[in-house]
């Protein structure tokens, strides 16, 4: 069970899209995937077509209790992750996660704690990167104590991209340069993103031709090559 | 073509484009201080020395590792990229990363990569600092 992480060390990068998007991506191709929002904002559900009002369930609630969207068990996550009973299974080696599906999740960018406890039990984390000075500025936050080059198991992402803008366009270039591999691909700006959620829709039914979602699944296709469930590996070979 | 843009196109009914993405050549890209600031940050680029830098040795223990089913599963993401993506056998990892990258943005520039980045940009943090860029 691949546990994928979601996060930035600047808020506003779209993580929370990137992580709903990366696990509709995923089960679009037929792999399990499960997405736990593990942020106090509780916003990851409104890219899944529900509305602010709208409640998911616990990542304790029962699994005939479930809710799945676009292929998804969605799951509300903070409450548990951040219970001390969450930080002692961990210590024993007790994932709360089961089964042979990929795990995405989305974690707050102020919440390092967690990505912390979260990180020794991951496949990956995913770091979405504005192409804004303060998003290349936080690069050097991403996990302290280790310099950005040198970091395993991680895989960025350039959130928001348009390249008609002079700054962002140079800066695709540079971390194309600064991250080679590690930098696996870019998510272009799309407005159709923000209405979709607006418009309490999935971004799928609301616009089936976005450039965004063509580069999310784009961007899932390398991921589940790289951290593909060993159950999905036999069955390739 | 990507899927947005053959949309697009069929909607607009111009089936006689032609359709190619053009990577920036990084010599092309303007050297934003930023940039430079990022290069000459240890926290991008260079690990302090442990024995000159004991407390970022501590805090560098104090990062969480990857589990070691993660180590399995994952060789640094270098899986990820397609074979055909694959630079030559005698090339450097840091070359490799490097060539994989210009060969997945179209393959335009694989042959204008520079071997190591590190020293690519070394060398142009250089030439700032002599006043030449």
């Amino acid at each position: 069970m691949p546990l994928i992480l979601c996060h930035s060390p600047k808020g506003g990068a779209g993580t929370s899209f990137v992580a709903a998007h990366l696990a509709m991506a995923l089960a679009e191709a037929g792999h399990g995937a499960t997405a736990i929002d593990m942020t106090r904002q509780d916003s990851l559900k409104l890219y899944f077509g529900l509305k602010p009002i709208s409640e998911i369930p616990d990542l304790e609630a029962p699994e005939n209790q479930g809710l799945t969207i676009g292929g998804v068990s969605l799951r509300q996550g903070w409450r548990a992750t951040h219970a001390p009973a969450f930080a002692d299974a961990l210590d024993n080696g007790e994932l709360p996660f089961s089964g042979g599906t990929f795990v995405v999740a989305d974690i707050a960018s102020d919440d390092a704690a967690l990505r912390d406890q979260l990180l020794p039990h991951a496949s990956l984390m995913v770091v979405p990167v504005s192409p804004t000075a303060l998003g290349l500025a936080a690069l050097t936050q991403v996990i302290p104590g280790t310099p950005l080059i040198d970091l395993d198991y991680t895989a960025f992402i350039i959130n928001r991209l348009d390249e008609t803008r002079r700054f962002a366009r140079n800066a695709h270039s540079f971390l194309r340069e600064l991250l080679g591999g590690k930098l696996i691909g870019s998510i272009h700006e799309d407005e159709s993103v923000n209405e979709a959620a607006a418009m309490a829709k999935l971004l799928p039914a609301h616009a089936p031709a976005s450039g965004a979602l063509a580069d999310i699944r784009t961007l899932a296709k390398t991921i589940a090559q790289v951290c593909a469930p060993p159950q999905a590996e036999e069955d390739a070979a | 073509m990507r899927k947005d843009v053959a949309n697009l196109l069929a909607k607009l009914g111009k089936r006689e484009f032609h359709y190619q993405e053009f990577a920036d050549r990084f010599s092309d890209v303007e050297l934003w201080p930023l940039f430079e600031t990022l290069i000459h940050d240890p926290r991008i680029l260079n690990a302090p020395p442990a024995e000159d830098n004991a407390e970022a040795a501590v805090t560098a223990n104090a990062a969480p590792a990857p589990s070691p089913a993660a180590t399995a599963t994952l060789a640094a993401i270098t899986p990820a990229r397609p074979e055909s993506e694959t630079s030559g056998g005698e090339a450097t990892p840091a070359s490799k990363d490097l060539s994989n990258l210009f060969a997945r943005y179209g393959g335009q520039n694989a042959e204008d990569a520079p071997g190591d980045v590190h020293a690519l940009l070394q060398k142009l943090a250089q030439q700032i600092e002599q006043g030449k860029l």
